[in-house]
Protein backbone atom coordinates (compact mmCIF):
# COMPACT_ATOMS: atom_id res chain seq x y z
CA UNK A 1 0.00 0.00 0.00
CA UNK A 2 2.84 2.31 0.87
CA UNK A 3 4.48 1.71 -2.47
CA UNK A 4 1.22 2.36 -4.32
CA UNK A 5 0.61 5.55 -2.40
CA UNK A 6 4.17 6.66 -2.99
CA UNK A 7 3.50 6.55 -6.73
CA UNK A 8 0.22 8.44 -6.44
CA UNK A 9 0.01 12.08 -7.43
CA UNK A 10 -2.14 14.92 -6.13
CA UNK A 11 -4.42 17.06 -8.24
CA UNK A 12 -1.66 19.63 -8.41
CA UNK A 13 0.66 17.06 -9.90
CA UNK A 14 3.09 16.82 -6.94
CA UNK A 15 4.36 13.36 -6.17
CA UNK A 16 3.26 11.96 -2.80
CA UNK A 17 5.50 10.28 -0.27
CA UNK A 18 4.71 8.45 2.95
CA UNK A 19 6.33 9.30 6.28
CA UNK A 20 6.19 6.61 8.99
CA UNK A 21 6.63 7.55 12.65
CA UNK A 22 8.36 5.48 15.34
CA UNK A 23 4.98 4.15 16.50
CA UNK A 24 3.90 3.22 12.96
CA UNK A 25 1.63 6.17 12.12
CA UNK A 26 1.64 7.02 8.42
CA UNK A 27 1.49 10.48 6.91
CA UNK A 28 0.97 11.10 3.22
CA UNK A 29 2.49 14.39 2.04
CA UNK A 30 3.58 15.94 -1.23
CA UNK A 31 7.25 16.03 -2.09
CA UNK A 32 7.12 19.83 -1.90
CA UNK A 33 5.90 19.61 1.69
CA UNK A 34 8.32 16.89 2.73
CA UNK A 35 11.38 18.40 1.10
CA UNK A 36 11.38 21.26 3.60
CA UNK A 37 13.22 18.64 5.60
CA UNK A 38 16.74 18.64 4.20
CA UNK A 39 17.05 14.99 5.24
CA UNK A 40 14.01 13.94 3.19
CA UNK A 41 14.92 16.29 0.36
CA UNK A 42 18.25 14.44 0.05
CA UNK A 43 16.42 11.11 0.13
CA UNK A 44 14.08 12.27 -2.66
CA UNK A 45 17.09 13.26 -4.74
CA UNK A 46 18.64 9.86 -4.12
CA UNK A 47 15.37 8.20 -5.10
CA UNK A 48 14.97 6.21 -1.91
CA UNK A 49 11.49 7.23 -0.75
CA UNK A 50 9.63 4.61 -2.77
CA UNK A 51 8.60 2.45 0.16
CA UNK A 52 7.91 5.31 2.51
CA UNK A 53 10.34 7.09 4.83
CA UNK A 54 10.72 5.47 8.26
CA UNK A 55 11.54 7.90 11.03
CA UNK A 56 12.41 5.64 13.97
CA UNK A 57 13.14 8.48 16.40
CA UNK A 58 10.08 10.66 15.80
CA UNK A 59 6.81 9.85 17.59
CA UNK A 60 3.49 10.11 15.79
CA UNK A 61 2.34 13.05 17.96
CA UNK A 62 5.46 15.01 17.15
CA UNK A 63 5.40 14.04 13.47
CA UNK A 64 1.79 15.33 13.33
CA UNK A 65 3.07 18.74 14.42
CA UNK A 66 5.98 18.62 11.99
CA UNK A 67 3.69 17.68 9.08
CA UNK A 68 1.22 20.46 10.05
CA UNK A 69 4.10 22.91 10.13
CA UNK A 70 5.44 21.76 6.75
CA UNK A 71 1.97 21.78 5.17
CA UNK A 72 1.46 25.33 6.40
CA UNK A 73 4.86 26.50 5.18
CA UNK A 74 4.87 24.68 1.85
CA UNK A 75 2.88 27.60 0.42
CA UNK A 76 5.75 30.04 1.08
CA UNK A 77 7.39 29.68 -2.31
CA UNK A 78 4.14 29.20 -4.24
CA UNK A 79 2.57 32.38 -2.86
CA UNK A 80 5.63 34.53 -3.49
CA UNK A 81 4.47 35.43 -7.01
CA UNK A 82 1.18 36.90 -5.83
CA UNK A 83 1.87 39.81 -3.48
CA UNK A 84 -1.67 40.12 -2.13
CA UNK A 85 -1.86 36.45 -1.37
CA UNK A 86 1.66 36.39 -0.01
CA UNK A 87 1.02 39.10 2.57
CA UNK A 88 -2.09 37.45 3.98
CA UNK A 89 -0.34 34.10 4.00
CA UNK A 90 2.59 35.61 5.85
CA UNK A 91 0.29 36.90 8.56
CA UNK A 92 -1.42 33.54 8.87
CA UNK A 93 1.95 31.82 9.08
CA UNK A 94 3.15 34.12 11.83
CA UNK A 95 -0.01 33.43 13.80
CA UNK A 96 0.25 29.70 13.19
CA UNK A 97 3.93 29.62 14.25
CA UNK A 98 3.30 31.68 17.37
CA UNK A 99 0.41 29.47 18.43
CA UNK A 100 2.39 26.32 17.73
CA UNK A 101 5.34 27.18 19.99
CA UNK A 102 3.41 29.08 22.66
CA UNK A 103 1.20 26.09 23.36
CA UNK A 104 4.02 23.62 23.92
CA UNK A 105 5.01 22.31 27.32
CA UNK A 106 8.69 21.66 27.97
CA UNK A 107 9.00 17.93 27.19
CA UNK A 108 7.03 18.27 23.94
CA UNK A 109 8.95 21.38 22.94
CA UNK A 110 12.25 19.52 23.36
CA UNK A 111 10.96 16.54 21.38
CA UNK A 112 9.93 18.90 18.58
CA UNK A 113 13.42 20.45 18.65
CA UNK A 114 14.96 16.98 18.39
CA UNK A 115 12.70 16.12 15.45
CA UNK A 116 13.46 19.41 13.68
CA UNK A 117 17.17 18.77 14.24
CA UNK A 118 17.00 15.16 13.00
CA UNK A 119 14.87 16.00 9.97
CA UNK A 120 16.98 19.11 9.40
CA UNK A 121 14.15 21.63 9.02
CA UNK A 122 16.06 24.82 9.70
CA UNK A 123 13.16 27.26 10.10
CA UNK A 124 11.39 24.99 12.60
CA UNK A 125 14.62 24.41 14.52
CA UNK A 126 15.36 28.15 14.66
CA UNK A 127 11.84 28.93 15.83
CA UNK A 128 11.77 26.30 18.58
CA UNK A 129 15.28 27.16 19.80
CA UNK A 130 14.29 30.82 19.94
CA UNK A 131 11.28 29.85 22.04
CA UNK A 132 13.52 28.12 24.59
CA UNK A 133 15.91 31.09 24.61
CA UNK A 134 12.96 33.42 25.21
CA UNK A 135 11.94 31.27 28.16
CA UNK A 136 15.47 31.68 29.55
CA UNK A 137 16.02 35.39 29.13
CA UNK A 138 15.37 37.47 32.20
CA UNK A 139 15.81 34.44 34.46
CA UNK A 140 18.53 33.91 37.04
CA UNK A 141 20.65 30.73 36.75
CA UNK A 142 18.56 29.22 39.57
CA UNK A 143 15.31 29.98 37.75
CA UNK A 144 16.68 28.51 34.51
CA UNK A 145 17.59 25.28 36.31
CA UNK A 146 14.10 25.15 37.77
CA UNK A 147 12.40 25.81 34.44
CA UNK A 148 14.31 23.08 32.64
CA UNK A 149 14.79 20.71 35.60
CA UNK A 150 18.56 20.87 35.35
CA UNK A 151 20.63 19.73 38.30
CA UNK A 152 23.27 22.13 39.58
CA UNK A 153 26.47 20.10 39.24
CA UNK A 154 28.80 22.87 40.40
CA UNK A 155 30.34 22.80 43.85
CA UNK A 156 29.64 26.01 45.79
CA UNK A 157 33.33 26.93 45.31
CA UNK A 158 33.15 26.46 41.53
CA UNK A 159 29.96 28.49 41.34
CA UNK A 160 31.48 31.30 43.39
CA UNK A 161 34.57 31.35 41.14
CA UNK A 162 32.48 31.68 37.95
CA UNK A 163 30.34 34.34 39.57
CA UNK A 164 33.43 36.30 40.50
CA UNK A 165 34.85 36.10 36.98
CA UNK A 166 31.61 37.45 35.57
CA UNK A 167 30.76 39.71 38.50
CA UNK A 168 30.14 42.69 36.23
CA UNK A 169 27.32 40.84 34.50
CA UNK A 170 25.35 40.01 37.62
CA UNK A 171 23.27 42.33 39.70
CA UNK A 172 25.50 43.56 42.54
CA UNK B 1 11.41 14.16 41.56
CA UNK B 2 7.98 13.66 40.00
CA UNK B 3 7.46 11.64 36.83
CA UNK B 4 6.72 14.79 34.87
CA UNK B 5 9.87 16.49 36.14
CA UNK B 6 11.89 13.40 35.20
CA UNK B 7 10.48 13.47 31.69
CA UNK B 8 11.47 17.14 31.36
CA UNK B 9 14.95 16.51 32.66
CA UNK B 10 15.37 13.63 30.25
CA UNK B 11 14.19 15.84 27.40
CA UNK B 12 16.59 18.72 28.00
CA UNK B 13 19.49 16.37 28.57
CA UNK B 14 18.63 14.47 25.41
CA UNK B 15 19.37 17.49 23.22
CA UNK B 16 22.74 17.16 21.48
CA UNK B 17 25.43 19.74 22.26
CA UNK B 18 24.94 21.34 18.89
CA UNK B 19 21.27 22.04 19.60
CA UNK B 20 21.91 23.34 23.12
CA UNK B 21 24.52 25.67 21.60
CA UNK B 22 21.90 26.74 19.03
CA UNK B 23 19.52 27.66 21.87
CA UNK B 24 22.21 29.58 23.76
CA UNK B 25 22.99 31.48 20.54
CA UNK B 26 19.41 32.74 20.45
CA UNK B 27 19.83 34.53 23.79
CA UNK B 28 19.97 38.32 23.51
CA UNK B 29 23.50 39.46 22.56
CA UNK B 30 24.32 41.22 25.83
CA UNK B 31 27.04 39.12 27.51
CA UNK B 32 25.20 39.04 30.83
CA UNK B 33 22.58 36.67 29.38
CA UNK B 34 25.22 34.18 28.35
CA UNK B 35 27.06 34.64 31.66
CA UNK B 36 23.89 33.73 33.52
CA UNK B 37 23.39 30.63 31.39
CA UNK B 38 26.99 29.53 32.00
CA UNK B 39 26.16 29.18 35.70
CA UNK B 40 23.33 26.70 35.11
CA UNK B 41 25.44 23.54 34.79
CA UNK B 42 28.88 22.32 33.74
CA UNK B 43 27.71 21.26 30.30
CA UNK B 44 26.37 24.70 29.48
CA UNK B 45 29.50 26.38 30.86
CA UNK B 46 31.67 24.12 28.74
CA UNK B 47 29.62 24.88 25.61
CA UNK B 48 29.67 28.63 26.21
CA UNK B 49 33.42 28.72 26.87
CA UNK B 50 34.36 26.81 23.75
CA UNK B 51 36.08 29.00 21.14
CA UNK B 52 33.67 27.80 18.46
CA UNK B 53 30.70 29.16 20.44
CA UNK B 54 32.20 32.65 20.51
CA UNK B 55 32.75 32.47 16.76
CA UNK B 56 29.14 31.40 16.25
CA UNK B 57 27.86 34.21 18.50
CA UNK B 58 29.76 36.74 16.40
CA UNK B 59 28.45 35.28 13.17
CA UNK B 60 24.89 35.06 14.51
CA UNK B 61 24.55 38.51 16.03
CA UNK B 62 26.99 40.22 13.64
CA UNK B 63 27.34 43.59 15.38
CA UNK B 64 28.32 43.22 19.02
CA UNK B 65 26.11 45.10 21.48
CA UNK B 66 27.20 48.51 22.76
CA UNK B 67 28.06 47.97 26.41
CA UNK B 68 28.76 51.60 27.08
CA UNK B 69 30.99 54.48 26.17
CA UNK B 70 33.68 56.65 27.69
CA UNK B 71 32.59 60.15 28.47
CA UNK B 72 35.14 62.92 28.89
CA UNK B 73 33.97 64.83 31.88
CA UNK B 74 36.28 67.57 33.09
CA UNK B 75 39.35 65.76 31.81
CA UNK B 76 38.39 62.64 33.68
CA UNK B 77 36.97 60.02 31.33
CA UNK B 78 34.38 57.85 32.96
CA UNK B 79 32.68 54.76 31.66
CA UNK B 80 28.98 55.16 31.10
CA UNK B 81 27.19 51.84 30.71
CA UNK B 82 24.76 51.96 27.80
CA UNK B 83 22.17 49.86 29.47
CA UNK B 84 23.79 48.57 32.62
CA UNK B 85 22.75 45.07 33.36
CA UNK B 86 19.90 44.37 30.95
CA UNK B 87 16.55 44.83 32.53
CA UNK B 88 17.58 47.80 34.61
CA UNK B 89 16.73 50.60 32.26
CA UNK B 90 14.92 48.49 29.79
CA UNK B 91 11.23 48.95 29.51
CA UNK B 92 9.29 46.00 28.32
CA UNK B 93 6.75 48.42 27.03
CA UNK B 94 4.28 48.67 24.24
CA UNK B 95 3.81 45.17 23.02
CA UNK B 96 4.05 44.98 19.26
CA UNK B 97 2.42 41.71 18.46
CA UNK B 98 3.15 39.38 21.28
CA UNK B 99 6.84 38.75 20.78
CA UNK B 100 8.91 41.19 22.75
CA UNK B 101 8.52 44.83 23.69
CA UNK B 102 10.63 47.85 22.98
CA UNK B 103 13.65 49.54 24.47
CA UNK B 104 13.86 53.28 24.71
CA UNK B 105 16.76 55.66 25.03
CA UNK B 106 16.58 59.32 25.83
CA UNK B 107 19.04 61.57 24.04
CA UNK B 108 20.18 64.98 25.15
CA UNK B 109 18.83 66.54 21.99
CA UNK B 110 15.24 66.07 23.07
CA UNK B 111 14.71 62.92 21.07
CA UNK B 112 13.66 59.47 22.16
CA UNK B 113 14.94 56.47 20.29
CA UNK B 114 12.69 53.43 20.26
CA UNK B 115 13.87 49.97 19.29
CA UNK B 116 11.16 47.38 18.69
CA UNK B 117 12.40 43.87 19.31
CA UNK B 118 9.63 42.23 17.31
CA UNK B 119 10.14 44.12 14.07
CA UNK B 120 13.80 44.97 14.81
CA UNK B 121 13.14 48.56 13.83
CA UNK B 122 14.29 51.92 15.14
CA UNK B 123 12.01 54.94 15.49
CA UNK B 124 12.85 58.47 16.54
CA UNK B 125 10.31 60.41 18.58
CA UNK B 126 10.32 64.02 19.66
CA UNK B 127 9.44 64.79 23.23
CA UNK B 128 7.26 67.74 24.23
CA UNK B 129 8.98 71.10 24.19
CA UNK B 130 7.73 72.12 27.61
CA UNK B 131 9.97 69.64 29.29
CA UNK B 132 13.17 70.48 31.05
CA UNK B 133 16.45 68.68 30.73
CA UNK B 134 15.92 66.26 33.59
CA UNK B 135 13.39 63.98 31.95
CA UNK B 136 13.04 60.28 32.68
CA UNK B 137 11.34 57.55 30.73
CA UNK B 138 8.86 55.62 32.81
CA UNK B 139 6.49 52.77 32.32
CA UNK B 140 2.87 53.68 32.83
CA UNK B 141 -0.17 51.48 33.30
CA UNK B 142 -0.78 48.89 30.61
CA UNK B 143 2.89 49.07 29.67
CA UNK B 144 2.58 52.40 27.94
CA UNK B 145 5.51 54.74 27.54
CA UNK B 146 5.57 57.77 29.78
CA UNK B 147 7.82 60.68 30.64
CA UNK B 148 8.40 62.19 34.07
CA UNK B 149 9.99 65.49 34.92
CA UNK B 150 10.00 68.00 37.75
CA UNK B 151 9.16 71.63 37.21
CA UNK B 152 8.37 74.16 39.95
CA UNK B 153 8.26 71.49 42.68
CA UNK B 154 5.68 69.56 40.69
CA UNK B 155 6.19 66.10 39.30
CA UNK B 156 4.66 65.88 35.84
CA UNK B 157 3.79 62.61 34.19
CA UNK B 158 3.07 62.52 30.46
CA UNK B 159 1.86 59.56 28.50
CA UNK B 160 2.35 58.65 24.88
CA UNK B 161 -1.03 58.00 23.39
CA UNK B 162 -1.89 56.75 19.96
CA UNK B 163 -3.78 59.37 18.00
CA UNK B 164 -7.21 58.52 16.63
CA UNK B 165 -6.22 59.21 13.05
CA UNK B 166 -3.72 56.42 12.64
CA UNK B 167 -2.00 53.63 14.50
CA UNK B 168 1.46 54.90 13.62
CA UNK B 169 0.74 58.38 14.98
CA UNK B 170 0.83 59.34 18.62
CA UNK B 171 1.05 62.38 20.79
CA UNK B 172 2.20 63.26 24.28
CA UNK B 173 -0.63 63.88 26.72
CA UNK B 174 -0.17 65.32 30.23
CA UNK B 175 -1.50 62.65 32.58
CA UNK B 176 -0.80 63.73 36.12
CA UNK B 177 0.78 66.61 37.96
CA UNK B 178 1.75 65.94 41.56
CA UNK B 179 2.67 68.86 43.74
CA UNK B 180 5.54 67.43 45.67
CA UNK B 181 5.75 70.12 48.34
CA UNK B 182 2.30 69.11 49.57
CA UNK B 183 3.65 65.71 50.46
CA UNK B 184 7.07 66.81 51.56
CA UNK B 185 7.44 70.46 52.42
CA UNK B 186 10.64 71.95 51.13
CA UNK B 187 11.33 75.15 53.01
CA UNK B 188 13.56 77.83 51.75
CA UNK B 189 16.73 77.78 53.72
CA UNK B 190 17.90 81.02 55.22
CA UNK B 191 20.71 80.38 57.62
CA UNK B 192 23.90 82.35 57.66
CA UNK B 193 25.33 82.68 54.20
CA UNK B 194 23.34 79.72 52.90
CA UNK B 195 20.36 80.95 51.12
CA UNK B 196 18.75 78.79 48.56
CA UNK B 197 16.20 76.20 47.72
CA UNK B 198 16.15 72.48 47.81
CA UNK B 199 16.89 71.34 44.32
CA UNK B 200 14.89 68.25 43.58
CA UNK B 201 15.56 65.86 40.78
CA UNK B 202 14.43 62.41 39.84
CA UNK B 203 17.00 59.80 40.71
CA UNK B 204 15.10 56.75 39.69
CA UNK B 205 11.92 54.79 39.58
CA UNK B 206 10.97 51.57 41.22
CA UNK B 207 10.53 48.58 38.92
CA UNK B 208 6.78 48.94 38.51
CA UNK B 209 7.03 52.68 38.02
CA UNK B 210 4.92 53.48 41.04
CA UNK B 211 7.43 55.17 43.26
CA UNK B 212 9.67 58.06 42.41
CA UNK B 213 12.84 58.40 44.35
CA UNK B 214 13.98 61.93 44.57
CA UNK B 215 17.13 63.42 45.80
CA UNK B 216 17.73 66.97 46.64
CA UNK B 217 20.55 69.22 47.64
CA UNK B 218 21.02 72.81 48.58
CA UNK B 219 21.99 75.43 46.11
CA UNK B 220 23.70 78.32 47.73
CA UNK B 221 23.26 81.92 46.82
CA UNK B 222 25.91 84.28 48.17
Amino acid sequence: MAAAAAEATTDGGGKMIILISADGKRFEVTEAVASQSQLISNMIEDDCTENGVRLPNVDGDILTMVVDYCNMHAGDAAAAGDTMKASSTEEELKKFDAELVQALENPVLFKLILAANFLNIKSLLDMTCQRVADMMSGKTPEQMRETFSIENDFTPEEEAAIRQENAWAFDD
Amino acid sequence: MSAAAEAEAAAVESLPDDVVAEILLCLPPHPSFVSGASLVCKRWLHLIRSPSFLRRVRAFHRTPPVLGFFHNYRDLPSFVPAEGVPGRNRMDGVDDGGTRGSSYWLSYGGLILEFQFGSQSLTLMKRPLEMLADVRLVRLEEDGLGLAFIKDSTLHLWAREVADDGASKWKWIPRRAIELDKFLPMPRVLTGKWCGEMFVSISGFSEDGNVVIRHGYLTSGL
